[in-house]
């Protein structure tokens, strides 16, 4: 199945991954805190993060842009939040579109294309 | 490409006695991804490749007068006269020269080499190919 984010596939033109970032407790040192010693405070669970990286792959440059806009269309202010699938059916609710980064250049040959990473969040 | 006896100018030089001229697309950068649906590439291309010419030929004579790498000039190559009445066919391209080698043995005697690299605006073949 196809991946999706608010039943949106826009990474699909190409080949993508989905991986997750760091879990866990958040320690602060508590020198930071204003305490002393070396020892630290937990202050929660560190919020998840699911990455996706892949290429967008298109047969002309207008295309890649269309591509690229309906990515962009996603980054809005304030965040909205949207269930994501990933290409196996895993799902992560409530989830929100932090940052879309162009990885390297365009690349241009027999199809025009550019490595992304996109990072989505569960606030 | 391979153009076996041509005749070969690179500017206002001309080069007798070429034995052979290879024209190879070698990769500068390739793309190859993979997706979470398994092992095998998903997407491949070569969005960067260089072509590059190599030209091989005895020298009989004193070879004083060469061309030193990084000149640049149009370089013409036009395929030998063969048995047919098939008209010859040149190849041309604006070329960088990159290097000059000879290789000396008592068997071969004298082989020079020069190696070349075509260049264009970036999108266009470097090589155009007209009947002459």
């Amino acid at each position: 199945m196809p991946s999706s984010f608010k039943s949106l596939n826009l990474f699909g033109s190409g080949p993508h991954r989905f991986s997750l970032g760091k879990s866990g407790q958040l320690l602060v040192p508590d020198l930071v805190l204003g305490g002393s010693g070396s020892g630290s405070t937990p202050q929660g669970l560190i919020e998840l993060d699911v990455i996706v990286t892949g290429r967008l792959i298109a047969a002309t440059e207008a295309a890649l842009w269309v591509l690229r806009d309906a990515i962009g269309a996603q980054l809005t202010d304030p965040l909205q939040v949207g269930k994501l699938f990933d290409l196996h059916g895993r799902s992560w609710a409530d989830v929100s579109f932090i940052t879309f980064e162009q990885t390297g250049p365009t690349d241009r040959n027999r199809l025009i294309s550019l490595p992304y990473r996109a990072v989505f969040r569960t606030l | 490409m391979l153009v076996l006896s041509p005749t070969v100018t690179f500017g206002a030089f001309t080069f007798a006695d070429i034995a052979n001229a290879a024209i190879s697309r070698t990769p500068s950068r390739t793309v190859t991804e993979f997706g979470d649906l398994g092992p095998h590439v998903a997407f491949a291309d070569v969005p960067e490749y260089q072509t590059t010419l190599r030209l091989v030929g005895r020298v009989h004579k004193d070879d004083l007068a060469v061309p030193t790498p990084g000149q640049q000039a149009t370089l013409k190559l036009v395929t030998s006269a063969e048995g047919s009445d098939r008209p010859r066919k040149q190849l041309s391209a604006t070329c960088t020269l990159l290097s000059v080698r000879y290789d000396l043995s008592e068997h071969k005697g004298c082989m020079r080499t020069l190696d070349f690299v075509a260049i264009s605006d970036g999108q266009a073949d470097p090589f155009t190919l007209t009947e002459v």
